[in-house]
């Protein structure tokens, strides 16, 4: 058999050039994708005969549970084809995947919580298993991120936290049957029976378009953040400072403050409407918002705030890394040239 | 046998084993993780009579008898062999109903009746618009579509 294509995966020049191509693509199928996805899940597809229009979470909750576990298989298998094959770029892969999960576990978390409190008439059931199970794969996230930084020799982290992403594996089968094998609050598989989805095509339509537009988000997430790491990893390498001056940076400047600050103001802006939301205080604009998708409002456009602000805390925290990493390379690259000079 | 074989094969046997004991670990906790009580078992007085505990069953229909201005709520749970009466006192979960799979966490009393301290709905996996429901309804389907 020929191992070419699978050696020219693990060659970091490679893969560099072949997520800068396909970034634009997915970055603009996936916004478009999801556009329509929620358009159509808002205002077109049927209410739900029992839950009425509160079931329109769905639309933010499953792409989000499918990205957080797909998101852990890719963490799981590039470290352990990392550890076996010695392949550095596996580790890459990981490290800058499991931010991006770890923020989709949050999301998936919180817009079931918020389906939750009017369908189940709680926010969250201790010692269910699907709920448990979720929040073990959050752990399982924090803890390769936490483990990676906080050992000093690089490569040492990226094996301590590999291992521990293999080993975590093991969680996800037991996400997908925890509701099979268990009494669970939570309703069994939707999508996936053994006589097809259990949903009519008016509303499956949409949730696959949704579907699509967040993986593809989520591939062009991870082609950046994939950038960013291999600039970080490989600043000393000859192919990066070859290619130093095709990295599209704007400014010289870091955007962490802006960033944080964007972060900060939608999180308050959130806070203060949720607050309203779920309170019953009378404010014009909230009480009418409050009252849509018959009465499900405040839940509903929650659930989808949230997942705004996911998305955009995802795409400059991308962006910022890249440009973080970028920055530290041009320094070693100057200095590196001073020295030969 | 070569470093990389002997990675592979470690590796794997480390997540074979903790696969093992996560499958041994949850099958220990498969009866007490939600101290669940299937309703034979509590008409049999198979209960722990110093703790809460949950019931889970279908909500029997014409059962649920409210108290006018008041927010208490007395219903029958069943697993159609099977009931318990059950009494509530606070506000039910939108997808309560008759006929709704639910469930109640709190204590048996002396009279063998049920006192929840909460009432959770569980939801199905199926959906449909609610034209679609009424149709098959009429037709005297249960809700259960089919592509």
């Amino acid at each position: 058999m020929n191992w070419t294509w699978f050696h020219k995966l693990g060659s970091p020049p490679t893969v560099f050039a072949f997520c800068g191509a396909l970034k634009p693509w997915l970055l603009t199928l996936g916004l478009i994708g999801i556009g329509i996805g929620i358009w159509q899940g808002l205002f077109v597809a049927p209410a739900d005969y029992q839950q009425s229009d509160a079931y329109r979470i769905i639309f933010v909750h499953v792409p989000a549970a499918y990205i957080a576990q797909m998101c852990y298989m890719l963490v799981g298998i590039a470290s352990f084809v990392a550890l076996v094959w010695r392949m550095k770029v596996g580790h890459a892969v990981a490290a800058a995947a499991a931010p991006i999960g770890a923020s989709f576990t949050v999301l998936a978390l919180a817009t079931g919580s918020i389906w939750g409190r009017p369908m189940w008439g709680t926010w969250w059931e201790w010692g269910d298993p699907r709920l448990t199970s979720v929040l073990i794969l959050l752990f399982l996230y924090v803890g390769y991120m936490v483990l990676r930084a906080s050992v000093n020799d690089p490569l040492k982290g990226d094996r301590a936290a590999a291992l521990l992403a293999v080993v975590g594996l093991v969680n996800l089968p037991i996400i997908r049957y925890s509701v099979v094998w268990w009494s669970s609050l939570h309703q069994g598989a939707t999508l996936i029976t053994e006589d097809g989805p259990r949903m009519p095509p008016a509303m499956l339509t949409p949730l696959l378009i949704s579907l699509a537009g967040f993986t593809l988000l989520f591939g062009y997430l991870l082609a950046s953040r994939l950038r960013g790491e291999l600039v970080a990893r490989e600043k000393k390498a000859r192919w990066l400072r070859d290619r130093l001056g095709n990295v599209t940076s704007n400014s010289g400047s870091s955007q962490t403050v802006e960033t944080l600050f964007i972060v900060v103001a939608l999180t308050i802006l959130g806070g203060y409407v949720g607050v309203a939301f779920l309170y019953p205080q009378d404010w014009p604009v909230l009480s009418a918002i409050r009252d849509s998708m018959s009465g499900y409002g405040a839940f509903v456009w929650l659930s989808y705030y949230l997942g705004f602000v996911i998305v955009v805390w995802n795409m400059l925290n991308a962006a910022n890394r890249v440009e973080q990493a970028t920055q530290s390379a041009r320094r070693y690259a100057i200095r590196h040239e001073e020295v030969m000079a | 046998m070569t470093p990389r074989r002997q990675r592979l094969i470690g590796l794997s046997l480390v997540v074979v084993g903790v696969a093992v004991a996560a499958a041994v670990g949850a099958g220990a906790f498969r009866d007490s993780m939600m101290f669940y009580v299937e309703l034979p078992d509590v008409v049999a007085g198979n209960f722990p009579a110093e703790s809460d505990f949950r019931i889970g069953g279908l909500v029997t229909a014409g059962s649920v008898q409210r108290e006018t201005g008041k927010l208490d709520v007395r219903f029958t749970l069943n697993d159609l062999e099977h009931s318990v009466d059950v009494v509530y006192a606070g506000i039910l979960p939108d997808l309560f109903r008759e006929g709704q799979g639910i469930i109640a966490h709190g204590r048996l009393n002396d009279d063998g009746v049920f006192e929840a301290h909460t009432v959770l709905a569980k939801h199905d996996e199926n959906y449909m618009p609610p034209e679609v429901a009424d149709a098959l309804a009429k037709q005297g389907y249960k809700a259960e579509p089919k592509q």
